[in-house]
């Protein structure tokens, strides 16, 4: 039996691998365990490890590992942290695998206690651009990991650009897909009820996360955004970011620009966040699920500064500045009837999801025979 | 409708343990969080349960476990405010104008009152 050990610490990333696991689940002739972490364990953002619970998942670790202050310093600080727990945890549960998603740090360290132990690494979501330091890490996952699952053909073919061995990459899709493909969301009544929202009217969803580079301009640009909200006076609901350095100042923000027709949440389970998705007229900020998993719902997107410069996009997304005007034309413009209906006729999800994608990660794993070729790795070019 | 405001209200840096006291106090089992004169969040005795059973301290700020996504209202006629109550199934709702500035609080009910009891004992029935 082949034991899978996944790592998590941030909401989105959790999404991507939630079907995995539960593909994992109904296999016999597979074991798994999560070590979760970071993000998930702090009150500030919700206890997001709820969900992972409620999911019935096995939790074999929780390693706590953000320090507080949230700086570039204390980022990097926490890795550090992280990558001696990891390390020990690796060291008592002995997997065949280690399964990694996205771009955040806490995986990049994963990868590398694992590869210096010898355990083989996959990862999912690989080989895509995305600005910042996430991008950074995500192709620093890829020199460490052994096996790379590729949501879409510019994916896998930054992969091999980047000297990676044609037989270690998979073009799967986007797991994180296979939820919504299969209508495995919270209805709008549900969502309208938990969030006070009128369903007859345009909702707004603001994700806008720090951007660890532009540090000193968090509060600069985060206040662009909201006056652009402030000034349409739509009904939004706006998500707590990430804890990158930076979170602080937009939480603040958040709390001073709040108005009657804005609701604030620390954190929503990943059904209810995708409801949300799926009765929004548009969503605003830089968050990758305006790229990623609103094309599904043809759902329009302004996304806002250079968080995601470079990913692969959809034409539901409408790219400007930090700038107020800019933003508040924007989102105008994304509700327009003619915007609406360029997007019923011509949306199309960049990023493959056909509702069968864990199942295909879950394969290839299984199958996968572990191996010295595997293990040692060269690269192409 | 108003009452006296200070008996249903925390400051956003306030202990979760001086939340603990208010809502002993007012037995109305929640209280609003205040940054300045704005409202931030509710925290209720289930916020406060569900975090000291995951070890959060009781002098952690109030801000770490408040419910940031609290009902509001901008509505001001009693009947309405019954029905919104009744409908959020919340004891306390903050009354709010347009910047989100608390104004009042509306209350579910008239709160249980046990003559033996000490409110500053935290003995009090709250429902």
């Amino acid at each position: 039996m082949k034991k899978i050990v996944l790592v998590t610490g941030s909401r989105g990333e959790y999404g991507y691998i939630r079907p995995v696991v539960r593909v994992i689940q109904r296999d016999p002739d597979l074991d798994y365990s999560i070590i979760v972490t970071n993000l998930h364990l702090l009150s500030d953002f919700g206890f997001s490890i709820d969900e992972i619970e409620r999911d019935g998942f096995k939790i074999s670790d929780r390693i706590y590992m953000a320090m507080d202050g949230y700086t570039p310093g204390s980022m990097s600080k926490s890795l550090g942290v992280f990558l001696m727990s990891v390390t020990d945890a690796l060291l008592r549960l002995q997997p065949d695998i280690v399964l990694l998603a996205g771009d955040r740090g806490e995986q990049l360290m994963a990868a590398i206690a694992a590869a210096h132990m010898n355990i083989p690494v996959a990862h999912i979501q690989a080989g895509e651009l995305s600005g910042n330091i996430d991008g950074m890490t995500r192709h620093a996952i890829t020199r460490f990991a052994h096996i790379h699952f590729a949501s879409s053909e510019d994916a896998a073919e930054r992969l091999r650009r980047m000297g990676e061995q044609e037989f270690r990459i998979y073009l799967v899709g986007a797991p994180q897909l296979d939820e919504l493909v299969n209508g495995d969301y919270a209805r709008p009544e549900e969502i309208a009820s938990l969030f006070g929202l009128d369903l007859r009217r345009p909702i707004v969803l603001l994700v806008e996360h720090p951007v660890t580079e532009e540090y000193d301009q968090t509060i600069a640009q985060t206040q662009e955004t909201l006056e652009a909200i402030c000034d349409l006076g739509l009904q939004t609901v706006a998500i707590f970011p990430n804890n990158d350095a930076g979170n602080m100042q937009i939480r603040r923000l958040l709390d001073r620009y709040r108005r009657s027709f804005m609701r604030v949440e620390r954190n929503v389970p990943r059904h209810i966040f995708t409801g949300l998705m799926s009765i929004a007229r548009v969503i605003v900020g830089n968050s990758s699920s305006a790229l990623i998993e609103a094309p599904c719902f043809k759902l329009a997107a302004v996304n806002v500064g250079t968080r995601q410069r470079g990913r692969l996009r959809g034409n539901n997304v409408i790219d400007v500045k930090n700038d107020r005007k800019e933003i508040k034309a924007a989102i105008e413009h994304a509700l327009s009837a003619d915007f609406r209906r360029y997007l019923q006729d011509n949306s199309e999800n960049p990023y493959l999801g056909d509702g069968q994608v864990s199942q295909r990660i879950v394969h290839a794993l299984k199958g996968m025979p572990i191996t010295e070729e595997l293990l040692k790795k060269q690269i192409a070019y | 409708m108003t009452r006296e405001l200070d008996a249903f209200t925390v400051r956003v840096t306030d202990s979760i343990r001086a939340a603990m006291l208010k809502i002993t106090v007012n037995r109305y089992r929640a209280v609003v969080v205040l940054d300045g004169t704005k409202v931030v969040g509710t925290v209720s005795d289930g916020d406060i349960r569900r975090a000291l059973l995951k070890e959060v301290l009781p002098i952690a700020p109030v801000e770490k476990i408040m419910n940031i996504n609290c009902r509001t209202t901008t509505e001001t006629d009693p009947e309405k405010l019954r029905e919104i109550i009744c409908h959020e199934r919340v004891t306390v709702l903050p009354v709010v104008n347009d910047e989100n500035e608390l104004i009042d609080v509306a209350l579910a009910y008239e709160p249980f009152v046990d003559p033996k009891s000490d409110p500053e004992e935290g003995t009090a029935k709250e429902g």
